[in-house]
């Protein structure tokens, strides 16, 4: 009864035509944000930030957070027919998306990641509405202890994410890992590896590693050989997008996976929604009947992540306005701008202000509802972009990467640190090494450490009191086995190629 | 004819330096925020440049240039030419962060102009789930107890220097624990995995309005109106100076003191605005009346003496 | 074909090389700690040394199998990597603009084919474009057009 009541106000604050227009303004920002490669949710944020001091906080929130989810439903356009991620939340989606588009499926690609977005957000929306205060409950018992065991969960289980040899995947990682050491040691101010340079202290950026290793060193691959005449006109018709039987059948559980998992990520403070999409396409993968077809354009393969992304970008209001507890700097934004208003986030925001959050959440329903609208009659014009010819195309994305990056924080290093990585990328192609896994490294690194480091001092040394806590060590041994199992079934193909092998000589 | 025109545009030079003062600013402003968007201070510094740029008329742009505890953003300012174009915004890291990062590529007594002071609070300590104790004297009987664990939000910061002068004063048997901002140190206290957090009022006051921490003591001699009931560690026998947390406005090394009162002026304007003031207050902070002179002997004195304690108590990094 | 997989001998190598370096440059620069009380050092010393392993780990199987011959680039990455430098260098002192123009300009020689006309069009093209999207709809604060002297 509650509940109706609640939701029939936060419909009517929702419906009211200013902050209707707030919305749309928002997401229509976000996907044009998402599209373009580089440019971040971050930098727009901080940029529009100042609007909202003249604007009504419920108007002001509900256009930010209009961006925020509205990048993660554009993102994936680039990452499907460029194999240039909007934004590393989006990376792992180009792993099964370039592929699906290579194959002329590039329409139907964009049409179900849309609504492996919109079934996604929508789950996380659920989630929020229902269970706000359960959940947030709960992610305060997750110390520095658990948050390292899932941390480690997670590196284990999505290093073997992409498609090479698992050796390769592993050394990824690890390079991935030691790249985010790079900067001031956050517990000892140690500067580590930034050989007296200023810039590097604050450690390398991500939108830079991420734009450099899939973004540069995939146009340094394309230049010359991506021929437009390749496409066949034929696949970018509207009825090459629609689904098969076959394909609606491969998407249903990715779906329910991917929103879970992405709403699980996306209430811990701390992980966002690139970490869920990495967890949901891990998840898949391995739980898949037939683990080859990822990675050569599985739908499996973007349904996961895309769900499980949009999914995060909700849940991260659970901490965020019932705990008064930003989950990352973009999240802090969202909080300032109504703290600016003097209304404080926290157990009492929801009865403080009900209109507020209410109407939040109702504007994320309709914010979902006008992204698909907008997303489907745009997907006709994004695959025309394959049409444009590469020697146009190329210098495009480059300007809006080298733009991107820059963003951050106007530091002209950064661009050459795009640079570096563009380098490295192109390096790593031409050695088969997998990009994917350095990305999850680079991002799970400073978790990984801090949190282990601080369970460490929070146990006073004693490693046996962090396995004395049942999440943790319920959480570790999932993690040893996984490892087990993953050299036993890579040493099981090993045995049959071998054998194979022998057949054949024989 | 060429040194005719060299002439010319020294001459030119030196007028602008001259009457650079009565027509500042005649372009964009850069306030540098050496943290990340989104925290406390950031969300101050924006608030200012909003007034600023009201007052200046000319785009007061915010840039932040994180990391070492704000020193960074500081070491970019000492880079800056010293003419009112690149200020910064920082709080009292600006006095505690200096005393552990030691090899810093300036001086921060030599190469900074504080210009002027904004606001300042208490130091606020508060409790998480796991302390029983609601009072600070019980607190410290607890603490004799069960050895605590005193959380920060990062090395070098205010709330690192005031955590090291409590534990040190009070005697207590405690760890410190750094994390990468107050969000953090807040998140961990409320889910009882660390046991006290002192910052300011600015940064924990939410949580306390939402009966998630507990607000245990002030870190100094008098009471904060706010919170009347608890007690200032001076009342309970801890030997403490009277200190508060600030933030300010700093400019490089080498500003004419015109223009510097100029831009003080300019900050005391701000602080006559009522719809800032109440914005101040909404976030538990309050509005400074210190003069420019007060102020530069403030962060003199302070930076003195937390470079004492951290001395006294071995805090160094690495 | 080669008979020795060659490109991952050397990407192994390459790895083992790069942990190797990063493992003794961590140790001897920063403090060590112990496992429980870990100090700056002991992540990337370990990490280093773990990378060492697999790059060799790498190299001993690359040396006993088959591989492909890789296509190496060696023009294009100058240009496309020149396009990205060239907008770092001229993005502070000039502007977003001029940066544009000479990533675009730089970037587009990676055709290998000289096309003033083309390259006038598309980098005025793109100045419109992202004068519009970051000037006037995102407001960042980058000058459109600088004069550092």
């Amino acid at each position: 009864m509650d509940m109706f009541a609640n939701l029939a106000l936060g419909l009517e604050t929702a419906l009211s035509p200013t902050n209707l227009l707030y919305c749309f303004v928002g997401v229509t920002l976000g996907t044009i944000i998402g599209v373009i490669p580089g440019i971040g949710t971050l930098a727009a944020i901080s940029m529009l930030f100042p609007i909202t001091f003249h604007l009504d906080p419920i108007a002001a929130i509900i256009m930010l957070a209009g961006i925020w989810y509205g990048t993660t439903y554009g993102g994936s356009t680039a990452a499907i027919l460029l194999n240039i991620p909007g934004a590393p939340a989006n990376a792992v989606t180009a792993l099964d998306g370039y592929p699906m588009a290579r194959q002329g499926r590039g329409g139907l690609a964009l049409l179900m990641t849309t609504v492996a977005s919109f079934i996604g957000g929508s789950f996380g929306i659920i989630i929020l509405t229902l269970f706000s205060p359960v959940i947030a409950g709960y992610a305060l018992q997750v110390s520095s202890a658990e948050y390292f065991a899932l941390m480690l969960l997670g590196l284990v289980a999505a290093s073997t994410i992409s498609d090479s040899s698992a050796l390769k995947g592993l050394a990824m990682v690890v390079l991935g890992l030691l790249l985010s050491t790079v900067g001031m040691d956050a517990q000892s101010g140690a500067a580590r590896f930034t050989f007296g340079n200023l810039a590097l202290l604050d450690g390398l950026s991500i939108v830079a590693l991420a734009m450099g290793i899939f973004g540069v060193a995939e146009i340094i691959a394309s230049v010359r050989k991506i021929n437009v005449g390749d496409i066949d006109r034929k696949t970018i018709s509207w009825s090459a997008m629609l689904p098969s039987r076959d394909d609606v059948r491969r998407s249903w559980m990715p779906l329910v996976r991917g929103s879970s998992v992405g709403s699980f990520f996306g209430a811990l403070p701390g992980t966002g929604p690139s970490v869920a999409a990495f967890m949901a396409y891990a998840l898949e993968k391995r739980s898949a009947k037939e683990p080859e077809r990822f990675g050569n354009g599985a739908i499996e393969g973007i349904m996961a992540p895309e769900s499980a992304n949009n999914a995060a970008d909700q849940t991260a209001f659970i901490p965020t306005l019932s705990l008064g507890i930003p989950g990352s700097a973009t999240m802090a934004l969202m909080l300032g701008a109504l703290m600016i208003h003097g209304i404080n986030p926290g157990p009492n925001l929801i009865i403080e202000q009900p209109a507020l959050f209410w109407g939040l959440i109702m504007s994320f329903w309709i914010g979902n509802v006008l992204l698909v609208i907008m997303n489907l009659p745009l997907i006709g014009l994004w695959v025309r972009l394959l049409t444009v010819p590469y020697h146009l195309m190329y210098p495009s994305i480059l300007m809006f990467i080298c733009i991107g990056a820059y963003s951050v924080r106007y530091n002209a290093f950064d661009v050459f640190v795009v640079l570096g990585f563009g380098l490295l990328g192109y390096l790593m192609r031409v050695f088969a090494l997998p990009a994917a896994p350095l990305l999850l490294g680079f991002v799970l690194g400073p978790l990984l450490e801090q949190h282990f480091r601080r369970a460490m001092v929070l146990a006073r040394g004693d490693f046996t009191a962090m396995l004395e806590r049942p999440v943790t060590a319920t959480v570790l041994s999932l993690t040893g086995l996984l490892l087990v199992w993953s050299v036993w079934s890579g040493w099981r193909k090993y045995r049959a190629r071998v054998r194979a092998q022998q057949a054949i000589e024989a | 004819m060429k040194t005719f025109a060299f002439a010319a545009l020294a001459l030119g030079m030196l007028a602008g330096v001259a009457h650079g003062q009565e027509n500042f600013p005649n372009r964009p402003v850069t306030l540098v925020i050496p943290y990340g968007p989104g925290g406390s201070t950031d969300l101050l510094g924006r608030q200012l440049a909003a007034e600023l740029q009201k007052i200046w008329g000319q785009p007061v742009v915010v840039e932040n240039r994180t990391g070492a505890g704000s020193m960074i953003g500081t070491a970019y300012l000492a880079q800056s030419q010293p003419d009112g174009y690149t200020l910064l915004f920082n709080t009292a890291a600006h006095v505690t962060a200096p005393a552990i990062y030691t090899d810093l590529p300036f001086d921060p007594e030599t190469d900074i102009t504080p210009v002027a002071m904004l606001s300042y609070s208490p130091f606020l300590m508060v409790a998480g789930s796991g302390v029983k104790s609601e009072r600070l004297e019980d607190l410290l009987v607890e603490a004799e107890d069960r050895p605590m664990f005193v959380a920060t939000a990062g090395l070098g910061s205010s709330s690192h220097f005031a955590a090291e002068l409590f534990v040190g004063q009070s005697g207590l048997d405690m760890d410190i624990v750094h994390y990468s901002g107050g969000g953090e140190a807040l998140t961990d206290l409320m889910g009882g995995h660390s046991d006290l957090y002192i910052s300011s009022t600015a940064s924990s006051m939410a949580a306390v309005a939402g009966q998630q921490v507990k607000p245990i003591g002030i870190l100094g001699i008098g009471r904060y109106d706010s919170l009347p009931e608890t007690q200032s560690t001076a009342e309970v026998g801890i030997e403490t100076p009277d200190i508060r947390i600030w933030q300010g406005i700093f400019g490089p090394g080498g500003m004419p003191r015109e223009l510097v009162e100029k831009i003080n002026a300019d900050i005391t304007k701000v602080l006559e605005n009522e719809e800032f003031l109440g914005m101040l207050s909404a976030n538990y902070t309050m509005a400074a009346t210190a003069t420019l002179d007060e102020f530069q002997a403030m962060v003199a004195e302070e930076m003195d003496f937390w470079r004492k304690l951290a001395k006294e108590r071995e805090i160094t990094k690495d | 074909m080669m008979n020795r997989d060659y490109r991952d001998m050397v990407a192994g190598g390459l790895l083992m090389a790069l942990g190797a370096g990063a493992a003794l440059y961590a140790s001897a620069s920063y403090n060590l700690g112990t496992i429980t009380r870990m100090g700056a050092g002991m992540m990337p010393t370990a990490l280093g040394w773990i990378l060492a392993a697999f790059g060799a780990a790498i190299m001993i199987g690359a040396y006993f199998r088959p591989g492909p011959r890789p296509e190496v680039r060696v023009v294009t990455p100058i240009f496309i990597l020149g396009g990205v430098a060239a907008f770092a260098l001229v993005i502070k002192p000039f502007g977003l603009l001029p940066a544009v123009v000479a990533c675009v300009v730089v970037s587009s020689m990676a055709e290998r084919a000289f096309k003033p006309v083309r390259w006038i069009l598309l980098s005025s093209a793109l100045c419109v474009l992202a004068y519009l999207i970051f000037s006037v709809s995102l407001r960042l604060p980058i000058p459109v057009v600088a004069w550092p002297f």
